[in-house]
């Protein structure tokens, strides 16, 4: 399987899926005017992947500056793909970032935790340009 | 009194790239003013809400354009997002009884009426099942949505809303 390598817009995020690291990141923005179309790709690239690939392990991290709602229900989409594959006996685990003091993004962290049983890690970073 | 500033203030079309423009005009100003990360943060992530919410459910005029009218004030402490945009005259009560719903909710409800709708509603185009509604409710201030509806004719009405942050 290819790799799914999409660069950042400002208002949609660069998203890296490597199937031979197993690392997928999303990171920077997510309120695209139609998130069906953004998202269904990735959707089906990573069913796809969780079809062919096994005893791969995977790790999703999510780094997100903002998003909007519509996508809120594709990161739960994305979730529950994992979910089923961690259920299959593989390794996963999921790392959430928020900035420091962004409350919001945190607890979102924490509702999406509660909705799956795939180690959830839920990271504080630092802003380096900040001030 | 406390005096209030203007911010920022739109009155047009309302779409993602003029939205994508607002929320970079609205970070160089915050910033400008010293504000934390995560302060500029929620306004963005607000005006996200508040902006997608229009073009997606507002009415449409004759040109296939949702005009609209944004503004964002400082007083005190606090930022206030204000913004009009046209209704169908038969979405009025559905709305408010709505926004109602979600203002009679406290913190802790909104997050858990939130996670159940996201976790069991459906996925539209535009987003939906309330979602966006609930989320601005989430992350204002006293999670409370200030709103009024003026007639504009027998069928359009606007649609006010504002929130403090």
């Amino acid at each position: 399987m290819n790799p799914l390598i999409i660069e950042a817009t400002d208002e949609t995020p660069r998203v890296k899926l490597d199937p031979e690291s197993g690392i997928f990141e999303f990171t920077g923005n997510s309120y695209p005017e139609n998130s069906v179309k953004f998202y269904t790709p990735i959707i089906n690239w990573l069913k796809e992947f969780t079809q062919t690939y096994n005893k791969k392990n995977i790790s999703i991290e999510f780094n997100f500056d903002y998003f909007n709602t519509s996508s809120a229900k594709f990161i739960l989409e994305i979730l529950r793909i994992i979910q089923d594959y961690y259920d299959k006996g593989n390794e996963c685990v999921v790392r959430w970032y928020y900035l420091e003091d962004d409350t919001d993004m945190y607890e979102q962290g924490e509702d999406y935790q509660s909705t799956t049983t795939v180690p959830f890690q839920i990271i504080e970073r630092i802003d380096a340009s900040a001030n | 009194m406390l005096a209030c500033e203007i911010i920022y203030k739109y009155k047009g079309e309302m779409n993602n790239a003029i939205l994508t423009n607002i929320i970079a005009a609205m970070e160089k100003k915050m910033k400008e003013k010293g504000e934390k990360i995560a302060l500029i943060k929620k306004i963005n992530n607000l005006l996200i809400e508040c902006c997608q919410n229009v073009f997606h459910h507002s009415l449409k005029n004759q040109n296939d354009s949702t005009p609209s009218c944004l503004i964002v004030t400082a007083s005190g402490e606090d930022y206030y997002i204000t913004i009009r945009n046209l209704v169908k005259a038969e979405e009025v009560p559905k709305l408010k009884s709505y926004i109602d719903k979600v203002n009679g909710m406290d913190r802790e409800e909104l997050r858990q009426f939130y996670k159940g709708v996201l976790t069991n509603g459906l996925i539209s185009e535009k987003g939906g099942g309330g979602l966006g509604i609930l989320n601005i409710a989430k992350k204002a201030k006293n999670n409370k949505i200030l709103y009024n509806f003026e007639p504009k004719s027998e069928q359009e009405y606007y649609f006010n809303m504002s929130i403090a942050v």
